[in-house]
């Protein structure tokens, strides 16, 4: 019962203490290495642990977790980033636009996938929502 | 008893010609003004802005001021001593110790 007592006590902690943060991406990863820049920062500051971070991949950029991501602007950061995001405990979420649509991976689009009601509502449950 | 300063802390990741970059300078200056301890990271193009006399003279006035070594090696800037440079873990280490947090993309 202490173990028990113990390890809500330390959950509650540390649920109360970490900001949550969104980064919401819609530059053109085709064109704009800031798409890539984006997802190296959410990983790379998501894997300490403090932070919780979770990603939007907004029209264009959602092509991110498509199949040709390798090609694009610095494309092998999103093979490095977005598992980092996600084994932190961040989820990465897509509004494909309609061209961005057809390159995402279908297992990508199944529950990942926000409609603009549900955007709005999700940015409401973060302290702070970053743009790039 | 003195109360402990508020701490603020600012990403900036534009271009210091980009309009963001002077507000984020902006803030920065008033949350100075407003005795709150300012720590500011400069991430991708904002290394540009390291040694911009704006920011040089935020820092006389007590900006702590840090830089993505990564952003600077990719722009071959060789890092000197106007700012503090190192990892993500620094920009998650502002994150999280400060009481506000505020980003100027």
């Amino acid at each position: 019962m202490e173990e028990l007592f113990d390890e809500i006590i330390e959950e509650a902690k540390s649920t109360k203490s970490k900001s949550k943060l969104l980064v919401i991406v819609d530059a053109d990863p085709r064109t704009n290495p800031r798409a890539a820049e984006a997802l190296r920062m959410a990983g790379g500051v998501s894997v300490w642990g403090q932070v919780a971070i979770s990603v939007v991949l907004r029209d264009a950029a959602a092509r991110a977790l498509g199949a040709g991501a390798r090609e694009l602007l610095d494309g092998k950061m999103f093979g490095q980033f977005v598992p980092m995001v996600r084994e932190s405990g961040g989820q990465v979420y897509l509004m494909p636009d309609a061209g961005a649509m057809e390159e995402v991976d279908t297992g990508e689009l199944l529950g990942n996938v926000l409609k603009e009601p549900e955007f709005a509502t999700l940015t409401a449950k973060f302290d702070y929502v970053m743009r790039f | 008893m003195a109360q402990a300063a508020r701490k603020l802390g600012i990403l900036i990741s534009v271009d210091p010609e980009h309009s963001n970059f002077h507000r984020g300078l902006q803030l920065a200056t008033a949350a100075l003004n407003a005795k709150t301890e300012v720590y500011l990271y400069c991430l991708d193009d904002a290394v540009k802005g390291v040694n911009d006399d704006r920011v040089q003279t935020l820092r006389g006035h007590g900006l702590r001021l840090f830089a993505c070594a990564f952003a600077c090696q990719r722009r071959k800037i060789v890092p000197g001593e106007n700012a503090l440079y190192g990892g993500l873990t620094m920009l998650n280490d502002v994150m999280a110790a400060t009481d506000r947090f505020v980003s100027f993309n």
